[in-house]
């Protein structure tokens, strides 16, 4: 289960798969570290491996050949430009969220 | 790895194992285990059962594959019932087994019959059109997964002999060789419904059938289904209706057997109709 300590949860795994492929392709306990790493948010074995066969299944990453049991994955351009996009969206409600914030802020 | 981890790996659809089996069991290797890890385990396995998604070179062939294994394992797990039913119903007959019930019961019989014949069409069908090549190419592994089934049915058989042989000189009370011979029979045909309902499907795996060859399969076991579904309506409803002092006696059997069928109907529908929608896409 993808997993973070905030109240207010924004951790869809699909994106945080996604958006850790986005910096080159991974297998699976790469992409684990690299959420961990950039996000806080752990993705347990079961959730990655949820999302994972929905995504390559809706054309947005493709498998590569494996290395032993390991099979790196990587995003396609239909993946990138989903992603694309969804950051774009994130990066708009952020920037007019912030902004709308501010003054009350103390 | 944890044992518990392990299990809940091995509770995924075999469909999910073939593909991701072994890339989630190197992560599960990778990770700390914990029991939140397994308990992320076990609803993926549950996901994976309820919403399949097939992926690789022709996931039409593996989802129409996966709707035949689905299908037979629920009939076999669901067939059952019509026999059982028609036991604690009529052997004897009850004080509420009226008109109403035994015409219930007959056509509980016939759907029986007909999704026999609607199964070993099917089979029929896989055997010519897949097995039957493999084997001319000495791939002598298929047959490997059948073996419990066919030892078991051999076992059962005689086992059969023997229990009448064994219950004819005792006709009040039967003897304790009889009633350890028939817990043994009992235990023995579970094991045969089981075998039987999963080896066909391990075998189906490795022979892996082309579309062609599983298009009728496909439609044959959407009718499985139905008529499955059919026979688990009609021998609930003749448990309703007769609710006598038979049925009484022997509840808790009766409800496993109806709750049995009607979890195995609701999946075989399911499952089948996936397997004739993807078809229709292809198509």
């Amino acid at each position: 289960m993808a997993r973070r300590s905030d109240e207010v949860a924004w951790s869809d795994p699909a994106l945080l798969i996604l958006g850790s492929l986005a910096s080159g392709p991974k297998h699976g306990y790469a992409i684990v570290q690299e959420v961990q790493a950039s996000t806080g948010v752990t993705l347990g074995p079961g959730t990655l491996y949820g999302a994972l066969p929905r995504l390559e299944q809706r054309g947005l990453v493709r498998p590569l050949p494996g290395e032993d049991r390991r099979r790196p994955y990587e995003l396609t351009a239909e993946g990138a430009r989903i992603l694309r996009a969804r950051l774009e969206a994130m990066q708009s409600f952020a920037a007019r969220g912030l902004a709308t914030l501010a003054p009350v802020t103390p | 790895m944890t044992p518990a981890a392990r299990w809940a790996l091995a509770a995924y659809p075999p469909s999910f194992r073939e593909r991701y089996g072994e890339e989630l069991e190197a992560l599960v290797d990778d990770v700390t285990p914990s029991w939140r890890h397994t308990a992320g385990l076990v609803r993926g396995a549950a996901a994976a059962w309820l919403r399949p998604a097939f992926t690789g070179p022709d996931p039409t062939q593996r989802r129409m594959q996966a709707s035949l294994t689905t299908v037979w394992a629920a009939w076999c797990a669901g067939f059952m019932l019509a026999p059982a039913i028609d036991k604690a119903l009529l052997d004897p007959p009850g004080a509420h087994v009226d008109a109403t019930v035994r015409r219930l019961l007959d056509v509980t019989t016939a759907l029986w019959v007909a999704g026999w014949a609607i199964a070993l069409t099917g089979a029929a069908l896989v055997v010519a059109r897949a097995l039957v090549p493999a084997l001319r190419a000495r791939r002598w592994s298929v047959l490997r997964p059948l073996l419990p089934a066919l030892v078991l049915l051999v076992v059962e058989a005689v086992g059969l002999v023997v229990l009448a042989l064994a219950t004819r000189s005792h006709d009040s009370r039967p003897s304790t060789t009889a009633v350890v011979v028939g817990t043994a029979w009992i235990v023995g045909l579970l094991a045969l419904l089981v075998s039987s309902g999963l080896g066909p499907g391990a075998t189906i795996r490795q022979l892996r059938p082309d579309v062609t060859a599983l298009r009728l399969p496909t439609v044959l076991a959407a009718a499985l289904s139905l008529c499955l579904a059919a026979l688990t309506a009609t021998a609930s409803a003749a448990v309703v209706v007769a609710r006598d002092a038979t049925l009484a006696g022997a509840l808790a059997p009766v409800a496993a057997v109806v709750i049995v069928g009607v979890v195995a109907s609701v999946t075989a529908t399911v499952s089948s109709a996936r397997g004739v929608l993807a078809l229709r896409a292809r198509a």
